[in-house]
């Protein structure tokens, strides 16, 4: 029993890890749903949640605005912000052990910049027809696709991914999809300012409809990335040493880019371009519980769904009434970030040199 | 009479363009200790990554327990094949248990949790590498020897009947050296284990081989028991330099003794 405690050490202090996220999360969400022009008790929330869920009758003394305000503009605003951070969390967490990189991130490798081209391009040329939001979220999965495949072939130079041909290489293929899409734009009749506003990235006013989409791909996004726990662990030894290991490394390499896209794309196709969410949430938990993916995958889907609550929370009350878009928040608190771990990555880069 | 374990047969292969080893033929029977030596840039890696199948050679083959190493899949090639690489480095630092339970991969789901046969390998091989009081630390907090150590470690944990090593011993001080060579000799020994070492210091390689084979050139120049391989002529042939080669004094072993040109008796 003792060896057993021993053994599992890391594991166990895993589990601590977990259950305080998760109480981050569950605290997060219920200050999300309170906070705003119409403040709505704790006590109010769960009257009506119980009422909601047919275990109590309609609360007394309760308007019948704040039902609406709660279940259907505030609810589906945090349930929404909680899937796009945990899409956008692992999708870097994957990236980061593809790459072998802490500094990858669906935004930086240009990965996000690619699915919001796919979806623009299907947003302005309406051709979404029937399909509606799921031939979006379709559009954006092959941008991100290509553009992943594409920096991936780029940034690798024999057996390793260099941090300069990564970044650059990212920055590279964003600025010629952000020409592209500019192109788009000015051939397209329709109102640029909301496709604008979009791209800045933005949580509001997509409703219940939006989860309906972003749902299930994220779902499936996380379930397929999490069966690879271990091979995401093996792939930190590298590509020669996995491969003795026994890991499949170009179908696990096919496979963790297209999981990565998925998970970007479904995030970016209902919210725009948020950036730094995927870097800062993995390399924060990893420093806490370490690099198992079979802890850190859990920890980032629940750490980067209370890091995108809390940053849309702050984004819709900060200057209330008006709203900044919460790719602004999250640039503002990751910019630096990302500065702090460039510099150290490369010290580090230099004192094994 | 049946197949060695480890079967190298006429391999022929390179980089892009450029051949490194040719036709090489290398047989290791389990219970044996084959050393490969030779100067720097001679194809000893090159062999190794043929054998361990990271380098598809150009002709040739590689045949283990019987069966074709490149017409396996990854994992299956992983249970027969176990390498110790010169250098492991983690993109974001394990603590060393979890490094060498990663050698158990190739037996554990993509989910990768071990069940308790794999934590006892684990643990068993983190015994014998000497490092089951460093099982919490972080990889890259340690220091060279006990990078290595569980580097070594992490292969034995995966439980393989063919050992490739690649110069086990850089890192280690004296005591290390003469411990993992204790460790190679008892996987030939106790665990009927095929193991192949690439060794650049000859008297290292000399004490536990059953057989050399030295490359030069990317072809075998010699083949055999130490003793026979290891002499006066092949030091001046092979690597150019003058040198004597003396029996050690208990065991019996050759040893060489380098001499420097132009450096004469002490005072």
């Amino acid at each position: 029993m003792r060896e057993a405690g021993a053994r599992n050490g890391r594991r166990r202090g895993g589990r601590g890890l977990l259950a305080a996220l998760a109480l981050l999360l569950a605290g997060s969400v219920l200050v999300a749903v309170a906070a705003g022009a119409v403040r709505i008790s704790p006590a109010t929330i769960v009257r009506l949640f119980a009422w909601k869920l047919g275990l109590a009758g309609p609360p007394d003394n309760v308007p019948d605005t704040t039902a609406v305000i709660l279940f259907q503009l505030r609810l589906p605003r945090v349930v929404l912000a909680g899937i796009v951070g945990a899409a956008l969390a692992v999708s870097g967490a994957v990236f980061q052990a593809l790459f072998r990189n802490a500094l990858a991130d669906p935004a930086i490798i240009g990965v996000s910049s690619g699915a919001a081209l796919g979806a623009i391009a299907v947003l302005l040329t309406g051709t979404a027809g029937a399909l509606g939001g799921l031939a979006v979220s379709g559009a954006a999965f092959v941008g991100a696709l290509l553009t992943a495949f594409l920096v991936y072939r780029l940034a690798r130079i024999g057996p390793t991914v260099h941090v300069t041909t990564l970044l650059l290489g990212g920055i590279a293929v964003a600025a010629v999809i952000s020409a592209c899409m500019t192109l788009v734009m000015s051939f397209s009749s329709q109102s640029v300012q909301s496709i604008y506003f979009w791209l800045l990235g933005g949580l509001g006013q997509r409703g219940w409809g939006a989860i309906a989409i972003a749902g299930p791909l994220v779902g499936a996004g996380l379930l397929a990335a999490a069966l690879f726990a271990g091979h995401l662990n093996l792939s930190l030894l590298g590509e020669e040493r996995s491969g003795q290991l026994g890991l499949d490394v170009e179908r696990f390499k096919r496979v963790m880019l297209v999981v990565g896209s998925l998970l970007a794309a479904a995030a970016v196709s209902v919210s725009g371009l948020i950036g730094f969410v995927g870097l800062m949430t993995p390399h924060i938990l990893r420093l806490v519980g370490g690099p198992d993916h079979r802890i850190l995958l859990p920890s980032v889907v629940l750490g980067g769904a209370s890091f995108m609550i809390l940053a849309d929370l702050a984004s819709r009350v900060v200057v209330s009434p008006e709203e900044i878009p919460v790719g602004a928040v999250t640039a503002l608190l990751g910019g630096p970030f990302f500065l702090w771990l460039l510099r150290r990555e490369q010290r580090e880069a230099s004192a094994h040199a | 009479m049946p197949e060695p374990l480890l079967v190298v047969s006429g391999v022929t292969a390179g980089y892009g363009r450029r051949e490194a080893v040719r036709d090489v033929s290398i047989e290791v029977a389990a219970g044996q200790v084959v050393g490969l030596i030779g100067p720097n840039g001679s194809g000893k890696t090159t062999l190794l990554r043929v054998a361990s199948r990271a380098l598809k050679p150009w002709s040739g083959g590689v045949r283990v327990a019987g069966r074709d190493l490149y017409g396996l899949r990854p994992r299956e090639a992983a249970r027969l094949v176990a390498v110790v690489p010169q250098e492991l480095s983690a993109a974001f630092p394990f603590t060393v248990r979890e490094t060498v339970l990663l050698g158990r991969a190739p037996y554990l789901s993509s989910w990768g949790s071990g069940s308790e046969e794999d934590w006892a390998h684990a643990r068993r091989a983190m015994e014998m590498a000497d490092i089951a009081h460093l099982a919490d630390r972080p990889l890259d907090e340690l220091s060279g020897g006990e990078r290595q150590r569980s580097v070594i470690a992490q292969a034995l944990a995966q439980d393989a009947p063919v050992v490739l090593m690649d110069e086990p011993t850089t890192h280690l001080d004296l005591r290390h050296i003469v411990e993992a060579l204790q460790l190679v000799a008892g996987m030939a020994r106790d665990q009927a284990k095929a193991v192949l070492v690439v060794f650049h210091d000859l008297n290292l390689a000399a004490a536990v081989c059953d057989r050399v084979h030295a490359l030069a050139g990317g072809r075998v120049v010699a083949a055999g028991p130490p003793e026979q391989v290891l002499t006066r002529r092949f030091l001046a042939e092979v690597y150019g330099i003058e040198a004597e080669v003396y029996p050690h004094a208990v065991t019996g072993r050759p040893t060489v003794v380098l001499q420097v040109p132009g450096i004469g008796p002490g005072r």
